[in-house]
């Protein structure tokens, strides 16, 4: 349960939907973009569960790490592997260099190189870079939101964690 | 960090850019500027709060952009 809880006299507040709805009008707004990150499909969901998966770890943010993309065909090895901060050695090469980056988007975001960019723009695309780039960073801010507002972990199977028209987990 | 251009424009005609290399993607952009215009129209927290903060963050993160 989050510290906001203990200022309202409002109903339990748990989840992160129900800390974001304390503002209405940010929590649909915020659910339309990072649900268009799912939903829009330009990347693997496979793909984008690696990031948000290791961008969770590297924030050490348990909230975050507790939620499961149940369809995102990662294994069972892979996420423990994750979890225990290490790179699957399972990885495709793409992703890899992927990883690679979205393992300084938290914290050394000045080393990434013009090298690991080019890679990703020859395997992904500008296109789907572009989608890359606008992932990353979301997956960074999901964590720093859930630490600072003191979201509790809560294990969860869900199918994606967030989609426009569906529940913001 | 480089200040070369990484990625493409998608707007023909134009330089790239921070919203023509966004508009590779162009609903998750508007979803992006539907947000983040929010942040900026809404009235809980100050004109003043939210740059003094912005400006701090990319000092921080030493965004010269």
């Amino acid at each position: 349960m989050s510290w906001l809880a203990s200022r309202n006299d409002s109903p339990a507040i748990d989840g992160f939907e129900s800390v974001l709805g304390l503002c209405p009008e940010l929590l649909e707004r915020y659910r339309g973009f990072y649900g268009a990150i799912w939903d829009e499909g330009v990347l693997p969901a496979r793909l984008l569960e690696l990031c948000r998966l290791r961008i969770a770890r590297l924030n050490r943010c348990e909230a975050e790490s507790a939620i499961a993309h149940s369809e995102s065909g990662l294994t069972i090895a892979e996420r423990s592997s994750l979890s225990r901060g290490d790179i699957p050695d399972s990885m495709t090469d793409l992703e890899r260099r992927v990883l690679a980056v979205a393992s300084k988007v938290p914290f050394e975001i000045h080393d990434v190189g013009d090298d690991e960019i080019e890679a990703l723009c020859l395997g992904l695309g500008d296109d789907g870079l572009v989608a890359l780039m606008l992932a990353l960073p979301l997956f960074d801010a999901s964590c720093r939101l859930r630490l600072v507002l003191e979201v509790a972990p809560e294990a969860r199977n869900v199918d994606p964690p967030a989609s426009r028209t569906g529940t913001l987990y | 960090m480089s200040t070369k251009i990484r990625v493409s424009s998608a707007v023909p005609g134009k330089s790239a850019d921070f919203g023509t290399v966004l508009a590779h993607q162009p609903e998750m952009a508007s979803r992006f500027a539907d947000l983040y215009a929010h942040f900026w129209q809404q009235g809980r927290v100050s004109q003043r709060i939210k740059e003094i903060t912005r400006i701090r963050n990319a000092r921080i993160t030493d965004c010269g952009f």
